[in-house]
Order: structure tokens, then C-alpha cells, then sequence
């Protein structure tokens, strides 16, 4: 279990964690969220000791966190490896730095690459592949030694969709054999795909934390889904009819339905079903993560809206704040 | 210790199998070993044998005019015989016996016919003719001086009365006579042997130092700095990637000297009788297996300590184009200290001076090595000034795994020193 209790860390005069605490349950994929800026990367950077909390504590079973690197594989936000160096070479040169006995270390590493289906770039230098393929062996690299816990950040940043697939699959088979996944994004559809637990995170600090089912099924549940066969107007105004329905929206093949209470769930299907609508589909439409996100932190960075773009998007700004020859201009 | 072997044999693999690397030594090699077959080169364009018909290094003609060429009793002191006794190496010929007048001197060495020619006419006076000014030429001047003297002093003698003669004979070769108690080094015959150590440490950081710099930028840019610091602890990282990517660079080195021993053991009895005086210098070196290892001990101790700083320094940017601006200080260091030990060796430094800044690590390499060769520091003095410089090389490198370490955060516009300490604090 990792406990991060009252962490606080400032650059300067900006404040990037304001005592944040959260907990993360053993064999869980735990979603960390947040807007850009929110904390996130510099939270995951004191887990794994890059540097030091102002104050605070971080501790993997009642033991600091920087004493148990071993347990901790990691994939960073900013990647990257020797980019004239071979895959093998470089995996075999991390594995032994990881504490994998020498003997084994490339034997591991081309275990590794198996795994990941990418045997072929064993002797290949990292600068000739993709994006995607370099993704993978930093994945690769950070799954070596099998560690209990893995923190991916932004883990699908720039990939397309079939190399973002072909992760995918590599981080469910972690989550699979009951590894703590630590997922770190911002791109809302890929965490709830992947995580039961998630913590969402705003100027430094956690404003919701908890199992996402349970988040969910806190929310008002008198929202439902409605679908039927046929003419979709039949179903409009059999809704219309009804007093208890506030609004009725389009929402795919059918309507999204707000009803005045959420005890009116029942007393509306069994109105359809004796106003003889052929119903093809009746369920209680919870929030969808972004939708909790939005509340909780505000409005989200428009990168999420498009996830190919929204890789570019950070890059982009971060571009546009540079001067003339790339040095960072003053603000 | 393991994980920092394997930071080591990883950076020496990085840099010892790379084609740049190897295609580069073997050039450099190659070259070396093309060197030092041009004494055998020179002598073929100037069409000498090999074996007994090769000529001395230095061919020189002598010519006596007026008093001296008058007086036989001078004259004796300035036969090509007697005076290759004086100055071995040198093939001198009687200028009378080939026809030669004071006027052809020139012309003789103009065309290389003779190295060096003296014309004599008597009393304290002479003309040495040689082409350019070379220094070694003093060493010339100097023997021909004595023999000059000998002779304005014979001439002078033969013109005092008889029962004088004897007197002033004896009194003209009253000689001091000293008594050299060299303690430490010898300087005389170590001089170029703490010359070339200096050089060599001095080409060898600006070079190979370059190496480490590169390195550990490599790393920020490409971002693997972050990974590598949550597998490995910075002081691991950065020794290990220090000692690695130096033993490269020695590894170079030594290829280099590897071909120049070969090229000169194939090449010596060329380099023997080409006029290399330094084969000369070093043929009498005294060097024990004590100063040897005092040479090695600061060689290698002031390489790393220069290795470190420029690794801490480079830590600090992300870019190599600011790496090459970082690294100014270490270079004017570098410079300093080279000058430093030249001073001392040359024995312009005042002593206290010299020993005060022998003990400054930047600077302990050079001016120790200058002190030592010279004869002005201990034995106890140079331990001292070893483990100095040992414990000032430890320092620099904790403080470079220090900085490797916050170093990691630190892209974009390059922090200033008062940014990197408070960063250290914190560290």
C-alpha cells in the first residue's frame, strides 16, 4: 500500500503541492488526475526520489518510498534513453542497475522485449524507431525486473491508435497479474478504462479520492439512458408526457433522460412499457469521468477532447512561452 | 561498488565501440606512427646510408684566422679532434683543410653543407654561425665559450715572463669545483620528464574532459538522466561515468603512445643520429621507480579531479551549445595551472609562492610535479600534497553527484549559482 500524507513542495514561489494525501490500495490500477499543472508529475517524482517533499511523507508499506526503489517500476513523462545506444544493450545496462544479477541481465531483457513484441529491435538503436516502438521499450524498460508497482506517466502521449492499443494491452496485463498500476493522465476515457481506484488532483491538492465505481454511484442517480427500435419520437413524447421528466436530450440512439427524482426510475419504465414504446434499452446513466473531472477542477485542458491532439497541445504551449531561440521567456 | 562498475562498463563501452572513436584513434595512431618515421624520411631525401656511413647528428666546420691561426699552441685546442672531445655528437672539420674562408662560412651553412661553423681570430671573441636561433644552440656556445677562454687565457699566458708562466698557467685553471647534493628530484636531468607529464595531463583533460561533458549532456537531452537517477544513486552515476568515460579517453592515449614506441623502437638508430636532442634528454633521465609512480599518482589524480568538475558543471545545462560555454572556468583553470607549474619548473615562482599553491587542488598537479623535478618538495611534502589533492578530487565529486542529482530538473534557460545552491540545500 503507498501513503502519501500531507505532501508539500514548492519551486520557488509556486506552491506545487499544498498537502496532499492519498492512499493507494495494493494490486489496484489507481488513476492520478489533474489539469496541467496540477501536481501530478511532481508528486510521482518524489515517490520515486528524483527529489525531495518540503514536507510530508511517502511511504510503500510503512517504509519510506526512496528506500524501496527496487519495488517501483517507472515510465517517465519525459522519455527517453540513449538514442545511439542498442535496445539490448541499454535494457541490459537498466536491468543491472536495477539489481537483476549481471549473469541475467540480457537474458531478462530479451525476455522482456518478447513480451512486448518487440524482439525485432533487439539490436536496433533507439533513434531509428518510431515514436511508438520507442514508447514500448521504454515500457518495457520500466516493467523490467517485474516490480510490484508500476507508475506510468502519461503512458499514451503521441501514440497512435494501434501503438496506443498495443500499450493498452501490456499495461491491462500488469493490472491483470495484480500489480499497483499508478496512472497518471489527463486524458479522462483511458482511466476509466483502466482504473478502480483514482484521486483527483488540484493546485497541489486531492479534491476527490476513492474507488470510481463508488464515486460514480455517489453522484444523483436520476439520470437514465432510454433507447427503443423504431421511430425515436414515439419515445420523445411518451417522455414529454410525463411530469417527473425535466429534460429528455439525444444522446446516441436514444435519450438521456433527467428525471425530478431518482424514485421515478421505476414508475417511468413501467409508464413505457404500458405506453407500448418497443424499449431496446432502460439503464441509470452515471457521470462519466470527465464530467466528475469538470466539476471537480474546473474546466478540462481542450487536449482532452481530441487525444490526438492533445499530446501536441502541452508541447504546443510550452512552445509558444519559449523566446526567439528556444530559451524559456520571462514572464 | 557493483552498481558503479556497471555505469563504468557501460560509459567505456558507449565511447570505446563507437566507429567515431575507433576510426578517430586509428587515424591518430596512424599518423603518430608516419611520424616517427621522418628522421628515416629526412635522411633518405638527403640521400644518407644506413649503418656505418651514417653521419653524426650535427656536422661542423672550423676556421682559424689571424693571432689564433698563427699561435699552434691554440690552434691544438681547436683541431676537429680535439674538439669532438669536448662535445661529442659533433662531426667537425677543418675548414683551412677544405679551402674555406671566413667569407664561405655562411654559404656552407646556408646550403646545409655544415650545421654549425666557428671562426676564431684570437681573444675572447667569436662568431658562431648556424641557421636560425635555435635554443640548442647555447648548448654549443657554451662548450666553444670554454674553449675560447682556454685559448685567450693560453695566448695571454705564453706573453708574460717566463717565471710567471707557471703561476698564471695555474691560476687560469683554477676550477669551481662542485659539490651537487640533489635532494629530491634531479632537476637537470628530469626537467623535460616534468615538461612532458605537464603537457600531457594538460592536453589530456582539455581532450578527454570533453568526453565527460559530452557524456553527461547526452544524458539531459535526452531525457534518460530521469531514469537513470531513480535506478542508481548519483554518486555511483557519476563516478562510474567519470572513471568509464576516462579510461576511454586513456585507453585512446595509450593506443597513441603504443604507436609511437613502435614507430620510434622501428625507426631509433634514425632518431638517434637525426639530432634529436631529445632523445638525448631522456636517454639521461634519472628516473626511479619512486618518481615514476609520484608522476603517475598526480597524472591520474589531477585528470579525475579536473573530470569531475567539468561532469558537475555540465550537469547544470541541457544543451551542448551551453556546455561548451560552461566549461571556460575549468579551461582557465587549467590554463593557470599550467603556468603555474611552467613558473615553478622554471624556477620564476617564488618557493613559498610555488609551495603555497602546490597545495590548492585546481593547481596541485602541475606545481607539485614542477617542485618535485626541481628539487623543492619532500617526499613527505608530496604525500601531503597527494592526499590534498585526493581528498579535493572526493570533494568535487560528491558535490558533482550533488548537482548530477538536482541537475535532473534543471532544462531550459540555465540556472544561476545562487539557483544551484539553494537547489543543493534542499538536495
Amino acid at each position: 500500500m503507498i501513503e502519501i500524507r500531507g505532501l508539500r513542495k514548492n519551486f520557488g514561489e509556486k506552491r506545487a503541492l499544498d498537502g496532499l494525501s492519498l492512499t493507494v490500495r495494493e494490486g489496484v490500477a489507481f488513476g492520478l488526475l489533474g489539469r496541467n499543472g496540477a501536481g501530478k508529475t511532481t508528486t510521482i517524482r518524489i515517490l520515486m526520489n528524483i527529489f525531495r517533499e518540503d514536507a510530508g511523507e511517502v511511504l510503500i508499506d510503512g517504509v519510506p518510498a526512496w528506500k524501496e526503489p527496487k519495488r517501483i517500476g517507472y515510465l517517465p513523462e519525459e522519455r527517453g534513453l540513449y538514442p545511439k545506444r542498442t535496445i539490448l544493450e541499454q535494457m541490459t545496462y537498466l536491468a543491472k542497475l536495477k539489481g537483476i544479477e549481471p549473469k541475467r541481465a540480457e537474458q531478462v531483457a530479451k525476455d522482456k522485449l518478447a513480451e512486448m513484441d518487440a524482439t525485432e529491435y533487439t539490436n536496433s538503436k533507439l533513434d531509428t524507431l518510431s515514436k511508438g516502438n520507442q514508447q514500448k521499450i521504454q515500457l518495457a524498460v520500466a516493467l523490467l525486473g517485474d516490480p510490484e508497482i508500476v507508475i506510468l506517466d502519461e503512458p499514451f502521449s503521441g501514440l497512435d491508435p494501434i501503438n496506443a492499443q498495443i500499450l493498452k494491452d501490456a499495461v491491462r496485463r500488469q493490472v491483470d497479474l495484480g500489480k499497483t498500476v499508478i496512472f497518471s493522465s489527463h486524458q479522462m476515457a483511458q482511466v476509466e478504462e483502466f482504473c478502480d481506484d483514482i484521486v483527483i488532483i488540484d493546485r497541489g491538492r486531492a479534491v476527490i479520492e476513492g474507488n470510481l465505481a463508488d464515486i460514480k454511484k455517489s453522484y444523483p442517480r436520476n439520470k437514465v439512458l432510454i433507447t427503443a427500435e423504431g421511430d425515436a419520437a414515439a419515445l420523445k413524447a411518451a417522455l414529454d408526457a410525463q411530469p417527473y421528466v425535466k429534460e429528455a436530450v439525444p444522446k446516441g440512439d436514444g435519450f438521456a433522460v433527467t428525471l425530478a427524482d431518482a424514485g421515478q426510475r421505476t414508475p417511468l419504465l413501467r409508464t413505457l412499457d404500458e405506453s407500448g414504446v418497443p424499449l431496446d434499452g432502460f439503464s441509470v446513466l452515471e457521470p462519466t469521468l470527465e464530467q466528475i473531472f469538470i466539476e471537480k477542477a474546473g474546466e478540462p485542458d481542450p487536449a482532452d477532447a481530441d487525444a490526438g491532439a492533445a499530446d501536441a497541445a502541452p508541447e504546443a504551449a510550452g512552445k509558444k512561452r519559449r523566446g526567439l531561440f528556444g530559451r524559456r521567456a520571462k514572464p | 561498488m557493483k552498481k558503479i562498475l556497471t555505469v563504468l562498463a557501460f560509459e567505456y563501452k558507449g565511447f570505446t565501440g563507437s566507429k567515431t572513436f575507433r576510426t578517430v584513434t586509428i587515424i591518430l595512431a596512424a599518423l603518430l606512427l608516419i611520424a616517427c618515421f621522418l628522421p628515416q624520411i629526412i635522411a633518405g631525401f638527403k640521400s644518407v646510408g644506413v649503418g656505418a656511413d651514417m653521419p653524426e647528428r650535427t656536422k661542423g666546420v672550423v676556421l682559424l684566422g689571424g693571432d689564433a691561426a698563427a699561435d699552434p699552441s691554440v690552434a691544438a685546442l681547436f683541431t676537429p679532434d680535439a674538439l669532438a672531445q669536448a662535445a661529442a655528437g659533433v662531426a667537425w672539420t677543418d675548414g683551412a683543410g677544405e679551402g674555406l674562408t671566413e667569407a664561405d662560412l655562411k654559404a656552407r651553412v646556408e646550403d646545409d653543407t655544415y650545421n654549425i661553423a666557428l671562426y676564431y681570430e684570437g681573444g675572447t671573441g667569436f662568431d658562431f654561425i648556424a641557421k636560425g636561433n635555435s635554443m640548442f644552440n647555447y648548448s654549443y656556445i657554451d662548450f666553444l665559450s670554454a674553449i675560447v677562454k682556454q685559448a685567450a687565457q693560453q695566448a695571454a699566458i705564453e706573453g708574460l715572463p717566463q717565471d710567471a708562466q707557471e703561476e698564471a698557467a695555474e691560476i687560469a685553471a683554477m676550477e669551481a669545483v662542485p659539490n651537487v647534493v640533489a635532494i629530491g628530484g634531479d632537476a637537470e636531468s628530469n626537467y623535460w620528464v616534468g615538461y612532458l607529464i605537464m603537457m600531457l595531463l594538460f592536453y589530456m583533460i582539455m581532450m578527454y574532459g570533453q568526453f565527460v561533458s559530452t557524456s553527461v549532456v547526452t544524458e539531459k537531452t535526452s531525457k534518460a538522466m530521469e531514469l537513470l537517477i531513480t535506478a542508481a544513486r548519483p554518486i555511483d552515476l557519476m563516478v562510474g561515468k567519470v572513471v568509464g568515460v576516462g579510461l576511454a579517453g586513456l585507453t585512446q592515449f595509450a593506443a597513441l603512445v603504443c604507436a609511437a614506441a613502435v614507430g620510434i623502437a622501428l625507426n631509433m638508430p634514425y632518431w638517434k643520429r637525426s639530432g634529436s636532442v631529445f632523445y638525448d634528454l631522456f636517454a639521461s633521465s634519472n628516473l626511479s621507480g619512486g618518481l615514476v609512480a609520484f608522476l603517475l599518482v598526480f597524472f591520474f589524480l589531477g585528470f579525475f579531479l579536473y573530470a569531475f568538475f567539468l561532469a558537475a558543471l555540465s550537469s547544470t545545462v541541457s544543451r551542448q551549445e551551453e556546455a561548451a560555454t560552461i566549461i571556460t572556468l575549468p579551461m582557465l583553470l587549467l590554463s593557470a595551472a599550467l603556468g603555474l607549474g611552467f613558473l615553478t619548473l622554471l624556477g620564476i615562482l617564488p618557493k613559498a609562492v610555488a609551495a603555497v599553491v602546490s597545495y590548492v587542488p585546481f593547481f596541485t598537479p602541475w606545481v607539485m610535479i614542477s617542485r618535485f623535478t626541481v628539487g623543492d618538495a619532500t617526499p613527505l611534502g608530496a604525500a601531503i600534497g597527494a592526499v590534498v589533492l585526493a581528498a579535493g578530487m572526493a570533494l568535487i565529486a560528491w558535490l558533482a553527484a550533488k548537482i548530477y542529482r538536482v541537475g535532473v530538473m534543471m532544462y531550459g534557460t540555465r540556472p544561476s549559482l545562487k539557483q544551484i545552491f539553494k537547489l543543493l540545500k534542499r538536495a
